[in-house]
C-alpha cells in the first residue's frame, strides 16, 4: 500500500542486506531555497546585533552554515523565545512541549560544534510528520496574530463562529491584524487563502453565494506562507481543536508571545455529568493552552469566575493565573429575510404560545418545563408550548416520549427540529413569553435573544442568565426546584399586570450589538496585551 | 617582507579552505536531515494509511492508558511495586 | 424495612398495597424520603434521572400512583435486583471501598485507604461497603474482601453470589478512594443530593484537569466525571493544601452551574518511616550500590509529570563536570516514557553510573531511601509528593519543587527547592546537595528533627472532621 507514496525514493539492492536499503532522494531545489528564506528570516531578527550583511554572507556560504549559526547562538544565550523561533524555522513547524524541551536539554548537554547535528537527532527522534517543509514563513512582530482555524475552513456559523465572524469583520477594519489557520499536517499557521478570509470577514456576502459557485478554499497553487508570531499578541478566538493543544501550550510557554483568548465557558468539566465524555476530554485538553494563557475574555461575568477558578486551581502548580476578565457577548435580534416580522398580528390563535429555544439536552432542562407545562394543564391553564431546537442525545428521546404523551393526552405541545430563522421568528413574534431555565450557560443567548424581541422570560437564577435577567424583562427561578418554575409559569400566563410590567422592561432594555462587543473586546483583551508588549 | 606577506597569504588560502570544508559538512548534514525528514514524513503518512495502523488504533489508545494513570498522582509508581 | 424506617414502626398491614398506603402521605413532597422509597422498592440507587422522573410522577399524580409505578416496575420480570433483599443503614457510618477492596494495586491511594481503615477499626459503627458487579448500589463486604480492604492480601475475589442492598439513611456516607466507575459516580451524585446523607470524601489531587496534558487518554473525562459525582458532597478532606487549592479552584467552576459545592479543608498526610531488617538493607546496598559513590535516589514512574528527563539532563551536566555520584531511578513504567528510556540507554551506553528498578518491594524502597546521599524530586504537579515525605522521614535531604504539596511537605526543613520548569535550576539543587557538605549536614539534621505524625493522627482528624458529633475513641 506503500509503494506509490515511497515511489519518490531510490531502492537499492543489496547482495548482503537482508531488506532492500531505501536512500531518500536529495531535497528538491524549492525545498532548500523554502529553507534558506526560513533561516534567513529567523536570522534577521536573531542576529539583528551582528554588522550589516553578516546573515547575507552567512546564508551565501550555505543552509547549514546559517543553521549553524543560529543554533550556536542560541545555545550560548539560552533564551527559550528565541530557541522557539529557531525551531519554527527549521522544522516549518511549531514546537511541541516534549520537543522543545528536548531540544534545549540536548543543547544543554551538547559542545558547540555538535549542536546542530544534536538538534536534527532530536527532531528525528520526535517523530512528527513535518508537511511544509518548502514553505516560506514571515515573522509577525509589529500585529497581533489570530487564529482563527476552523471560520476559515469550515462553513459551519453557531455560537463561536457567530462570535468570531461578528467581531473580525469589524476589527479588519480598525486594526492591524494577521488572521493565521493551521497549515497542512496542522504543523503550524499560515496565512489565509482569499476565500478562507472572505468566510471569516465577510461572512454575510458569503454565505449569500450558492454553494455550487463557491470558488474552492484553496486553489491550486496556493502556496501560503507560514504565520510565525514573534514578541506580540497571539489571539485564539475559537475553542482549539484537538491536535493544535500541544504545539499552542508550548507556543503560550516559550515563544514571548502573549497569548490572549475568548473564555466561552468550562461547561465540560463543572457539568461534565450532563456532557459526552469525549467532549470533556478534549475540554480537558483545551485548558492545557488556557492554562498557560496571559489573558481570558470571558463572554460574561459568570463564566469569568469559571475561568478563573481554573487557574486558581492550576496555581498549585506554581503557574501565575492569567488575567480574567469579562466582556459579555453581543445580543442580535434574529431576523427572518424577506418579510419582516409582526409582534401581534390578526389570526394570533387564542391561546398564549410559551416558547422554548434551545438543544434537548439534560443541561437545558426540558423535562422539568414540560413537567411545569403539564401542572399548569391540569390545573386548567390555556396555553401552548413549543420548543425549537436540535438534539442528538439519549435525553432528546425522553424528550420525545413526554411531548408525544403530553399530545396524546390533548396537549398543545410541539416540538420543532430544524426549523428556519423564519420560524424562529415567527415563534418570537408570536410568543406570550419563553422560558429557558437551563442548568448551566457560559451565555443564555436564547433569554438575551428573547428579550431584544420584546418577549419576556422566565430564567434562571444564578450565572450568565441572571446577569442577563438583571437588566429587566425576566421572572428567574431555581432550574432545580420544578415547583418554582411551575410558579413563575402560572404568574407569567396568569398575572396580566406582571407580564406587562415584565415586557416593559423587555423593551426599555438598552442594546448592545456586536460593534459594542468587538470594540470592548480590543479594549479589554488586545490592548492590555499590547500594552505589556510595546 | 614580502616572503611575510606571502606566508600571511598562504595561511589565509588555508584558512579559507578548512572553512570551506567546515561549511561543507555543515550544509551537507543539513541536505541530508533535510531530505531524511521531507521522505520520514512522507512514509509516516503512507504507514498511516495501511490497514494494520488503523486496525491497531485501538491497541495503541489501550496502551496509552494503565491502571498507574487511572489513579491520580500519589499512585503511580507505588503500583510498581506490587506490579513490576 | 422501609415501613420502619419511615414511619417508625411496622404495623404489618399484610399486604403490599397496604404498605404503600401507609408510606404514600408520609413520604409525599420530601425529597429525602423519596429518594429512600425509590431505592427501598427498586432495590436500585436511583441516578438523578431516574429519580427526577419519580419525583415528577409522585408531584402530578401522587405519592400513591408513583410508588405504585416503582412497584410494578420492581416486580417484573427482568427487572434489575429483583431477588435483592434490603438493608437500610441508619447507625453506622458507611464506608466505600469498592475498589480498595478488590484491586491487586497497592498505589498510594490504596495505602491512604488501607491505613485510614486499619485505624478506624476500633470503631464500632464503621461498616464497610462496596458495590454490585453492575454497580447499582452498595453492598456489605464480604469476609475476604474486608480482609483485601484492610490488607490487600486477597486481591480479585468472586463476588458474592447473595448480597443484600445496603440503603445509608440519615446517617455519613465517607468515600475515602478514587470512584471512576460511571455507574457508580453517577449514583453517588444522585445520592449526595437527594438523599439527605452527610456525605464526605478524600481529594487526592486534580492532575488530570490541572495537568491534563501529562495524562493518558480518556483519563480527564473519566475525572471529570468523578468531579461531578463530588458537586453536591458535604466535605472534602483533601491530602494537602495544594489539593486544597485545585479542588476549591474546581468548586469555584460550579458557580456557572449555580451549585455551591462542598466545604473543603486540606488534611496533610503523614509520612511514616518503615523499618527494614539488617539482612534486607544489606540486599538492598548490593542491589542498589556500585562502588563508593554517593547515590542518589529517584523515586516516581517514568512519566512526563515526574520530569525525570529533567533528572537525567541535570545528572549529566553534573558528571560531564566531573562531580561524582551514582543516580538510581525507581519506578515503574508509567505513561509516554519512551523519551525517558532512550536517555536512560544513552547515558548507560556512555558509560554513566545511572540505572532504573521497576520491580521494587517495601523493604528495597525504605533502604534505598537511608542509602541516598540525597534525593531528587522535581514533579510538576502533585496532590501529595510522596517521595518527599519519605526522603525526609528517613532523614536523607531532598531536591524538590519550589511550590504546591512539595514546598508544603518540606517546609520544616531538609529540602533544596528548585524551580522544576528551570532544568538548570534542577542541576544547581542536586549540584548544591552533592558538592556542599555542609548545606548537606544542616539539612540531614533539619530532616531527623521533623516532628514524627502517624496515621492515627491522620485517621482521628479525619473521622473529627468527617463526623464532626463524634468523640474521640
Amino acid at each position: 500500500m506503500t509503494d506509490s507514496r515511497l515511489g519518490a525514493a531510490s531502492v537499492a539492492p543489496s547482495a548482503s542486506a537482508p531488506f532492500d536499503a531505501v536512500t531518500p532522494p536529495p531535497p528538491s531545489p524549492a525545498t532548500t531555497a523554502a529553507l534558506g528564506q526560513r533561516l534567513g528570516a529567523a536570522a534577521a531578527v536573531l542576529l539583528a546585533g551582528h554588522p550589516a550583511g553578516h546573515v547575507d554572507d552567512l546564508l551565501a556560504r550555505g543552509n547549514g552554515v546559517l543553521a549553524d549559526a543560529l543554533v550556536r547562538h542560541v545555545q550560548q544565550t539560552k533564551v527559550d523565545s528565541e530557541l522557539w523561533l529557531v525551531l519554527v524555522a527549521l522544522t516549518a513547524a511549531f514546537p511541541d512541549v516534549e520537543f522543545f524541551l528536548g531540544v534545549r536539554r540536548s543543547l544543554g548537554v551538547t559542545a558547540p560544534e555538535f549542536a546542530l547535528s544534536s538538534v536534527f537527532e532530536t527532531i528525528q527522534q520526535s517523530y512528527r510528520p513535518l508537511k511544509c517543509l518548502d514553505s516560506e514563513l514571515e515573522i509577525v512582530t509589529d500585529r497581533p496574530v489570530a487564529d482563527v482555524d476552523f471560520c476559515a475552513k469550515y462553513d459551519h456559523n453557531t455560537g463561536i463562529q457567530r462570535v468570531v465572524r461578528e467581531t473580525f469583520s469589524r476589527w479588519i477594519g480598525d486594526h492591524e491584524l494577521e488572521l493565521a489557520c493551521w497549515s497542512a499536517g496542522d504543523n503550524a499557521l499560515r496565512e489565509l487563502s482569499p476565500v478562507e478570509r472572505r468566510r471569516v470577514v465577510d461572512w454575510d456576502a458569503w454565505k449569500q453565494t450558492p454553494p455550487a459557485s463557491r470558488p474552492t478554499s484553496t486553489p491550486p497553487g496556493f502556496r501560503p506562507r507560514l504565520v510565525v508570531p514573534y514578541a506580540t499578541t497571539v489571539l485564539l478566538p475559537e475553542v482549539a481543536r484537538d491536535g493544535y493543544w500541544s504545539a499552542l501550550s508550548s507556543l503560550a510557554q516559550f515563544s514571548g508571545n502573549r497569548v490572549g483568548l475568548i473564555g466561552y465557558d468550562t461547561i465540560p468539566i463543572a457539568s461534565a455529568d450532563l456532557i459526552a465524555e469525549n467532549e470533556s476530554e478534549k475540554f480537558a485538553k483545551y485548558l492545557s493552552i488556557v492554562k498557560n494563557a496571559d489573558r481570558v475574555a470571558a463572554i460574561s461575568a459568570s463564566a469569568a469566575d469559571e475561568f478563573r477558578g481554573f487557574a486558581r486551581a492550576a496555581s498549585a502548580q506554581g503557574i501565575p493565573p492569567a488575567t480574567v476578565v469579562s466582556v459579555p457577548l453581543a445580543v442580535q435580534t434574529p431576523t427572518r429575510g424577506t418579510a419582516p416580522a409582526r409582534r401581534a398580528g390578526q389570526g394570533r390563535p387564542a391561546s398564549k404560545l410559551v416558547l422554548m429555544v434551545g438543544n434537548q439536552e439534560p443541561r437545558k432542562n426540558n423535562l422539568a418545563v414540560l413537567f411545569a407545562a403539564e401542572t399548569l394543564w391540569r390545573e386548567g391553564l390555556d396555553f401552548r408550548l413549543r420548543m425549537i431546537g436540535g438534539g442528538s442525545s439519549e435525553y432528546t428521546r425522553f424528550v420525545d416520549r413526554e411531548v408525544k404523551r403530553l399530545a396524546r393526552a390533548g396537549h398543545a405541545v410541539e416540538l420543532l427540529r430544524g426549523a428556519p430563522d423564519s420560524v424562529l421568528v415567527d415563534s418570537y413574534a408570536e410568543a406570550h413569553c419563553t422560558v429557558f431555565p437551563s442548568t448551566h450557560e457560559g451565555f443564555g443567548l436564547p433569554v438575551a435573544e428573547s428579550l431584544a424581541m420584546g418577549v419576556p422570560s422566565i430564567t434562571t437564577d444564578y450565572g450568565s442568565t441572571l446577569e442577563i435577567a438583571e437588566g429587566g424583562g425576566c421572572l428567574t427561578v431555581d432550574p432545580r426546584d420544578d415547583r418554582q418554575l411551575v410558579a413563575a409559569l402560572r404568574s407569567m400566563l396568569t398575572e396580566p399586570g406582571v407580564h406587562e410590567r415584565l415586557v416593559a422592561e423587555a423593551e426599555a432594555r438598552p442594546p448592545r450589538d456586536w460593534n459594542d462587543y468587538a470594540a470592548e473586546l480590543w479594549h479589554d483583551l488586545v490592548d492590555p496585551l499590547e500594552r505589556d508588549l510595546r | 617582507m614580502a616572503a611575510l606577506e606571502e606566508r600571511v597569504a598562504e595561511l589565509e588560502a588555508s584558512r579559507d579552505g578548512l572553512q570551506a570544508e567546515l561549511d561543507a559538512i555543515l550544509n551537507r548534514a543539513t541536505d541530508r536531515w533535510l531530505s531524511a525528514a521531507n521522505f520520514e514524513s512522507d512514509a509516516l503518512a503512507a504507514m498511516q494509511q495501511t490497514v494494520s495502523w488503523r486496525v491497531t488504533k485501538p491497541l495503541r489508545v489501550v496502551r496509552g492508558l494503565r491502571p498507574g494513570d487511572i489513579t491520580g498522582s500519589i499512585s503511580g509508581r507505588l503500583a510498581s511495586r506490587r506490579d513490576g | 424495612m422501609l415501613s420502619k424506617t419511615v414511619l417508625g414502626r411496622d404495623s404489618q398491614p399484610g399486604s403490599v398495597d397496604g404498605y404503600l398506603a401507609l408510606l404514600a402521605p408520609a413520604v409525599e413532597g420530601d425529597t429525602n424520603l423519596l429518594w429512600l422509597s425509590h431505592a427501598a422498592i427498586a432495590a436500585v440507587f436511583p441516578r438523578h434521572d431516574e429519580f427526577e422522573r419519580f419525583r415528577r410522577d409522585q408531584a402530578l399524580n401522587g405519592a400513591l400512583p408513583a410508588l405504585a409505578a416503582l412497584v410494578a416496575a420492581a416486580k417484573r420480570p427482568f427487572a434489575p435486583n429483583r431477588g435483592v433483599g434490603i438493608r437500610i443503614a441508619t447507625d453506622t457510618i458507611v464506608v466505600d471501598v469498592h475498589h480498595t477492596a478488590r484491586t491487586g494495586l497497592a498505589t498510594g491511594i490504596q495505602r491512604v485507604v488501607r491505613q485510614t481503615i486499619l485505624q478506624w477499626q476500633g470503631r464500632a459503627e464503621v461498616e464497610l461497603v462496596g458495590w454490585d458487579a453492575n454497580f447499582t448500589g452498595l453492598r456489605h463486604l464480604s469476609a475476604p474482601e474486608r480482609q483485601n480492604a484492610l490488607h490487600g492480601s486477597v486481591p480479585r475475589i468472586t463476588r458474592p453470589r447473595d448480597w443484600v442492598l445496603t440503603i445509608p439513611f440519615g446517617t455519613t456516607y465517607i468515600l475515602p478512594e478514587l470512584a471512576l466507575e460511571r455507574g457508580r459516580t453517577d449514583r453517588i451524585s444522585c445520592l449526595a443530593e437527594f438523599s439527605g446523607n452527610r456525605t464526605t470524601v478524600i481529594g487526592f489531587d486534580c492532575v488530570p484537569l490541572t495537568s491534563s496534558e501529562t495524562v493518558g487518554a480518556g483519563m480527564s473525562a473519566a475525572f471529570a466525571n468523578n468531579l461531578a459525582g463530588l458537586a453536591h458532597f458535604d466535605r472534602i478532606s483533601t491530602i494537602s493544601g495544594a489539593a486544597a487549592t485545585e479542588y476549591r479552584g474546581w468548586r469555584q467552576m460550579l458557580s456557572g452551574a449555580g451549585i455551591t459545592g462542598p466545604e473543603i479543608e486540606p488534611l496533610l498526610l503523614p509520612s511514616v518511616a518503615e523499618d527494614v531488617s539488617a539482612a534486607d538493607f544489606e540486599l538492598a546496598r548490593t542491589r542498589l550500590l556500585t562502588g563508593d559513590d554517593p547515590l542518589v535516589v529517584c523515586v516516581g514512574s517514568h512519566e512526563p509529570r515526574k520530569n525525570h528527563l529533567a533528572v537525567l539532563y541535570a545528572a549529566e551536566r553534573l558528571w560531564r563536570e566531573g562531580v561524582r555520584f551514582q543516580l538510581v531511578f525507581i519506578g515503574g513504567n508509567g505513561w509516554n516514557g519512551d523519551a525517558f528510556r532512550r536517555q536512560l540507554e544513552r547515558l548507560q551506553g556512555e558509560g554513566r553510573p545511572v540505572k532504573a528498578i521497576s520491580a521494587v518491594s517495601d523493604s528495597l524502597l525504605w533502604s534505598a531511601y537511608r542509602l541516598s546521599y540525597v534525593t531528587v524530586f522535581p514533579s510538576l504537579n502533585e496532590g501529595f509528593g510522596l517521595p518527599v515525605g519519605e526522603s525526609l522521614s528517613a532523614g536523607t535531604p531532598v531536591v524538590t519543587s519550589d511550590f504546591g504539596s512539595m514546598k508544603e511537605i518540606a517546609s520544616g526543613g531538609g529540602a533544596i527547592f528548585v524551580d522544576p520548569r528551570d532544568d538548570d535550576d534542577v542541576y544547581r539543587g542536586m549540584r548544591a546537595g552533592l558538592t556542599d557538605p555542609e548545606l548537606h549536614a544542616r539539612l540531614s539534621a533539619e530532616a531527623a528533627a521533623l516532628p514524627a505524625r502517624g496515621w492515627s493522627e491522620y485517621a482521628d482528624a479525619l473521622w473529627q472532621y468527617f463526623v464532626p458529633t463524634s468523640q474521640p475513641v
